[in-house]
């Protein structure tokens, strides 16, 4: 038995057992592949957790993630090359009733855990920030010093809230452009106006009802004088330091800038200047981030005279601002983003899983005539595509179906012949590769269909348009389908068509 | 009765392995006791078998100086003698393992074609395949391998009953003149082939180490394959095929790469194993030494232009003259006047004379050379080998 370099002995001995006894397990190299990348994430994991010791500086992820994958790729290529030589189904030997399955489950966990590895910077940056950042300490901190600028700069500060009176109507007049001016025209078609002020007289701007629901979400005041007309006011702005979903995931909740008004500002109380300015400072060195920009802060070239330029710039808040927004975004990337993690991880894993059980079950030959073959079809869909005309996505999503029927029936037809043909083994490798997309492909042509039915029906139902659950539907379908004919159908096929005769 | 025959068997085979001790002929007896342990079918006994062989190569490879150990004949003569209780003997023969009828190849492309041949194979057979190159030798062997599709023909695998492809290619085991490259430990490659045969844990390992004393491959089997020679890549190659047990095994040209002892060595061992009771096999082998393979074949055929021109076993009895090969420095016509013209035909093919006589048989030939003083440097009776129709 080889001695591997940096395998501890228990792993040596566990190769060794599984040489003479699962020489299928062996042949996929999970246990060592599950070795090193643990131990390289884990290396990774301390290296990144020291380098991601500032969560409020500028995320570097992206380059550590390239610098991963640039590694993965390498491991990836010495698993397919030095690892990968040995092959029960190529050698003839002795295979079990679903040693297809173990194969495909072994390279995906292989494959899986190499890809894995490409999120642990990702990881690590998002466990630091949460680290050093709690989810209310941050939004503590973003109110903090937005009283405290404004009790500081109270007399800079505006405090008169701007009306805005609207009169609600059943529907709104629709705005024609013509050579003559602005028109305005009823639903029905009859022409009410043609003035060059659009504006109503007396600054009554009319809404429909939708507008009056959105006024009424946002308005920091309304007052209603009748059934059809409200006044909105609308507070000055108090907000300097803020950052998208900062309080999502928090008890505490950013102050807007009526609450602040009338937390601090109503009953206004002269602050300890001194105490304040200390604890502004505390928290600019807290937050303080420079620009990524060259040209430097924006707040701190421009020559804006408005109190919030002014305020902004007085206390460093575009520095400050950059600090809050990266450790809010490092915070809770995974939080938000985990679905998409997960499916880039999924796909990523079944492609390269696919390609090779491909590999492994086909001549080099033939895979790499079907990797042509499947570049050359998308140049000749895309060519059709261009020439012709009408509906793109349906035509797109249509060829692909019928590439997959005659897939599928070249791949079926192994079944009746005696000669190993190179035309059958790209079929069959093509039917296995596109199998888990096709019911996402299908139910992506059937909502592309009931949309354009849609747009030619106005009056349609429009409940099917749960889009998000179809396509959920649609990638576990295809998932289990192909666990549930990799075994009985492509573990047949392979086996007829790798052994047939040549010629 | 057959527990009787058998167990009659091994102690002959024993006796006959304590002569070789006798007279000296260590290399032979370690061959044959290490095939009569693995055909006795006892674990404890091939261990032995190892260890005692392990020791004689240990011996051949130190210098000339060093003595076997004191007990090396005592445990030989133990272990013959334990093997001699066992009651298996040699492999069931005759086992009737494919059928040919009327098979024929044509390439796609390329105007060669193979003409439809029958033949049969069963166990413990031999069957050597013999021609010119190029002359659909590989052809007919990968048809038989099922690597090759017939365009007519029938090749029935009785052993096998209504098998695919996959079965077939396990059932036969196809070692092609070039032999692909292994990766990695050469060890490692064995322990993987006799593990996807089905011989796991302890037997594994046993089998791996019985495989390697048996070719004497031990000591290269922590090499990889740049770091042997074409000749132990051959052997490494049939230490792997035979783990796997195949029933029938298909060599094409395995003695090109070997030398001239390795030759004799090999093929006395395959025909040897095929025999055996471990894994009783059908050998057919395809080789340019025409000598070496009518030695051991029990069957020979000759293919000229894709075309069987001859079977030996179906040419019994119809040959009508004998024929001797030689090499001398006599002239032609001292040669001639010696027999006379009427009596014999003499041809020069610018090496070797070749006599060729109706009237007179192959020891008159000779006999009647030597007596008349012709110094004669090489010298073969030919009149049942395939050299006669090159």
């Amino acid at each position: 038995m080889s001695k591997r370099p940096m395998l501890p002995s228990l792993l040596q001995k566990i190769d060794d057992k599984l040489l003479r006894n699962k020489p299928g397990v062996w042949a996929a190299r999970t246990h060592l592949v599950l070795y090193f990348t643990m131990a390289f994430a884990l290396i990774l994991s301390a290296l990144c957790y020291f380098v991601f010791f500032d969560a409020k500086q500028y995320s570097h992820v992206g380059a550590w993630n390239t610098f991963v994958v640039m590694i993965a790729m390498v491991g990836f290529v010495f698993w397919m090359i030095f690892l990968l030589r040995f092959n029960v189904f190529k050698r003839f030997g002795h295979w079990s009733a679903a040693d297809g399955l173990r194969d495909f489950g072994l390279y995906f966990i292989s494959i899986g855990a190499m890809v894995a590895v490409c999120f642990v910077p990702s990881a690590v940056e998002t466990l630091r920030a949460n680290q050093q950042f709690g989810n209310e300490e941050i939004v503590n901190d973003i109110n903090e010093l937005n009283i405290n600028a404004c009790r500081l700069e109270y007399n800079m500060l505006p405090l008169v809230w701007e009306p805005d009176t609207c009169r609600v109507v059943d529907t709104l007049p629709v705005v024609v452009y013509s050579d003559s001016g602005v028109q305005y025209e009823s639903v029905d078609g009859e022409e009410t106006t043609d003035v060059a002020m659009p504006m109503p007289v007396n600054k009554i701007n009319t809404i429909d009802t939708a507008g009056l629901r959105n006024k009424l979400n946002n308005a920091d005041s309304v007052i209603k004088l009748n059934d059809s007309t409200y006044v909105f006011y609308e507070c000055p702005t108090y907000m300097f330091v803020g950052a998208y979903n900062s309080d999502k995931y928090s008890k505490v909740k950013v102050m807007n800038s009526a609450d602040i008004y009338n937390s601090v500002l109503k009953n206004y109380q002269k602050p300890d200047r001194a105490a304040l300015l200390k604890r502004m400072l505390e928290l600019r060195n807290k937050y303080g981030v420079d620009d990524r920009n060259y040209y430097g802060n924006y707040y701190d070239n421009n020559q804006e005279t408005s109190y919030e330029a002014r305020i902004k710039q007085k206390y460093d808040f575009g520095r400050i601002s950059n600090g809050v927004n990266n450790v809010v975004q490092k915070k809770y990337e995974w939080t938000e983003n985990w679905p998409i993690y997960l499916r880039i991880f999924y796909y990523a894993t079944l492609l390269i899983t696919l390609l090779v059980f491909i590999f492994r079950h086909t001549k080099a030959k033939t895979f790499f005539l079907s990797v042509l073959t499947a570049v050359l079809l998308t140049i000749l869909t895309g060519l059709i595509m261009v020439l012709s005309y009408g509906q793109k996505d349906i035509s797109l999503l249509s060829f692909i179906i019928v590439y997959y029927a005659v897939f599928l029936i070249l791949a079926v037809s192994v079944f009746k012949t005696n000669v190993r043909t190179a035309v059958q083994g790209i079929g069959l490798n093509l039917f296995l590769f596109m199998t888990p997309f096709i019911p996402l492909v299908i139910v992506s042509l059937y909502l592309e269909i009931q949309q354009r039915n849609l747009f030619n029906n106005p009056e349609m139902d429009r409940s099917y348009y749960d889009s998000h659950l179809y396509y959920l539907t649609a990638e576990i379908a295809g998932s289990v389908i192909l666990f549930i004919l990799l075994q009985p159908l492509f573990k047949k096929l392979y086996r007829k068509w790798f052994a047939a005769p040549e010629e | 009765m057959q527990h009787i025959l058998q167990s009659t068997l091994m102690i002959k085979s024993a006796a006959e392995i304590s002569g070789y001790l006798k007279h000296g002929d260590y290399a032979v007896a370690v061959r044959r006791t290490l095939d009569l342990c693995l055909d006795s079918g006892i674990d404890a006994l091939i261990e032995r078998a190892i260890k005692w062989s392990r020791t004689y190569h240990e011996f051949e490879k130190a210098s000339a100086q060093k003595k076997f150990p004191i007990n090396f004949i005592e445990e030989a003569e133990s272990i013959l003698q334990e093997v001699s209780k066992t009651d298996t003997g040699r492999g069931q023969q005759n086992l009737n393992l494919i059928s040919a009828d009327k098979i024929s190849k044509k390439y796609r492309n390329g105007s060669f074609s193979l003409k439809p041949i029958d033949l049969e194979i069963s166990t413990g057979h031999v069957l050597g395949v013999v021609g010119e190159n190029g002359n659909g030798k590989t052809t007919l062997l990968r048809c038989l391998a099922g690597q090759l599709g017939l365009n007519n023909g029938v090749i029935k695998y009785h052993l096998l009953g209504k098998p695919d492809a996959y079965a077939i290619k396990n059932h036969i085991a196809f070692i092609p003149q070039r032999i692909p490259k292994w990766y990695g430990m050469l060890k490692d490659n064995l322990h993987f082939s006799a593990a996807i045969a089905g011989i796991n844990g302890d037997k594994n390992n046993l089998m791996v180490n019985f495989m390697l004393e048996r070719l004497n491959l031990s000591s290269f089997a922590h090499l990889t394959w740049d770091q042997i020679s074409s000749g132990y890549r051959t052997r490494f190659e049939i230490a792997r095929i035979l783990l796997q047990k195949p029933r029938l095994l298909i060599l094409d040209e395995p003695l090109a790469n070997l030398d001239i002892n390795a030759q004799q060595t090999i093929l006395t061992d395959l025909i040897f194993m095929a025999k055996g009771a471990h894994n009783p096999m059908g050998i057919i082998l395809s080789s340019q030494q025409l000598h070496e393979v009518e030695k051991v074949a029990d069957e020979v055929i000759f293919i000229k232009h894709g075309k069987c021109l001859y079977k030996s076993n179906d040419s019994e009895g119809k040959i009508t003259s004998n024929a001797v090969e030689f090499e001398t420095k006599a002239q032609r016509e001292s040669i001639i006047s010696l027999f006379g013209e009427e009596n014999i035909e003499l041809q020069f093919n610018g090496g070797f004379y070749t006599i060729v006589s109706s009237a007179l048989s192959s020891q008159q030939i000779i006999a009647k050379m030597i007596g008349a003083g012709i110094e004669l440097t090489y010298l073969r009776d030919i009149t049942y080998s395939t050299k006669r129709l090159f």
